[in-house]
């Protein structure tokens, strides 16, 4: 229960709610939406995470391969696509959602890629 | 360990009804549980007792303390940091009740008090014979389970009202108000401030006409000369932040004393 929301958090076992870290400030909060917590909750849809790392290689594959500079929330989406390969094939048609754009970030990815 | 004959409930309505019957104001002294650090806290509450404290408000730490200003906040992070968790602030409780037959309240935010399960968190503040809890994250639209686990055990849930609350919500809260009624000096966080904000008789007034339960006054109150304003209008005082002030500006072997000689001046200058 955080923020008057009661949904799922990041928290200890006594209930206090626990310190986040992120290179993508949208990600860099300790709760989940009602709407993703519902999704996780009725196993519709299936959440994985990835580093910080591995979301600035994607910003940069998305960036050279299609000239669409993602924003460093779904760059972690991205950065989860050769997963999804290897699990699905080569074959698979995959929807990314880009959720917003890179320009935003490149302060940060610049900084970090400097 | 002795039987518990009288819940916690009973000990708060007593203690309002023994200021009363003195002429004074009672004093709520707020502490936040293992500040400065956890031997602290025993000590301290006893000589906030000492000093004519009538209910004590244990300071549950919590990681984002919304209704908090800096001292408290700080207070949390401190306590945090020494480990503090809420069966510490219950076993805290549960020595004062035993030893001093003390009126003892948690302040705590939501989340732990929801891990804990309203339940399990009722049948232990039962067991302490601690009254019951205020909520600042809580609204009063939202506390019906909390609500319903505390009811079986006579336990309070006490709710905050503000200068901004309108007429038609007072009216709503407060017929099911249990224990006592928490107004809010002004609006904005916890806090020592320099004056009382210019509402807090005109909100007492209001709340008055919806219930005939004690009214203590809380946020911002710092000095004697701020209980003094409120003889007359309120039934009590809560003070927390300043408390926290003396305790953190005090020498540590002084500490006990300066609370108490300062929740003594509070004390006398609430009586009429």
């Amino acid at each position: 229960m955080l923020h008057g929301a009661r949904s799922l958090v990041l928290q200890t076992d006594d209930g206090q709610i626990r310190e986040t870290h992120s290179v993508s400030a949208g990600l860099d909060y300790p709760g989940v939406g009602p709407e993703h917590a519902y999704l996780h909750e009725t196993g519709r849809a299936r959440y994985v995470s990835r580093t910080d790392a591995e979301a600035l290689e994607g910003f940069q594959l998305l960036s050279r391969t299609e000239g669409i500079i993602p924003a460093l929330e779904p760059a972690h989406a991205i950065a989860d696509l050769p997963h999804i390969r290897d699990d699905h094939g080569a074959d698979t048609d995959v929807l990314v959602c880009l959720s917003g754009r890179g320009d935003k970030d490149l302060d940060t990815v610049m900084e970090r890629l400097a | 360990m002795a039987t518990l004959t009288v819940d916690g409930k009973v000990r708060l309505e007593r203690a309002f009804a023994k200021a009363r019957a003195e002429r004074r104001l009672a004093v709520v002294v707020y502490l936040t549980v293992g500040y400065p650090d956890r031997d602290a806290t025993a000590p301290l509450l006893r000589a906030a007792l000492d000093g004519g404290t009538d209910i004590v408000e244990l300071g549950v730490p919590f990681s984002d303390p919304l209704a908090d200003g800096s001292t408290v906040q700080r207070a949390s992070e401190t306590a945090l940091r020494n480990g503090v968790t809420l069966d510490d602030c219950i076993r805290e409780g549960a020595d004062l009740v035993r030893e001093r037959d003390a009126a003892v309240q948690l302040m705590g935010y939501t989340n732990p008090f929801y891990r804990r399960g309203y339940e399990r968190l009722a049948s232990d503040l039962r067991a302490a014979g601690i009254a019951g809890v205020i909520v600042p994250d809580m609204p009063a639209e939202e506390s019906a389970e909390l609500d319903r686990s505390f009811a079986p055990s006579g336990l309070v849930r006490v709710d905050l009202y503000a200068p901004t609350t309108p007429d038609e919500r007072l009216a709503r809260l407060l017929p099911s108000a249990r224990g006592f009624v928490y107004c809010v000096s002004l609006t904005g966080v916890t806090g020592a401030r320099d004056r009382l904000g210019p509402d807090v008789g005109d909100l007492v007034a209001r709340v008055r006409r919806h219930t005939t339960l004690p009214v203590a006054v809380g946020f911002g109150i710092a000095t004697p000369t701020h209980v003094a304003a409120l003889r007359g209008v309120a039934d009590g005082v809560a003070v927390g932040s300043a408390v926290l002030d003396v305790i953190g500006r005090a020498a540590v072997p002084d500490r006990a004393t300066a609370l108490r000689d300062f929740v003594r001046s509070l004390v006398e200058a609430g009586r009429s």
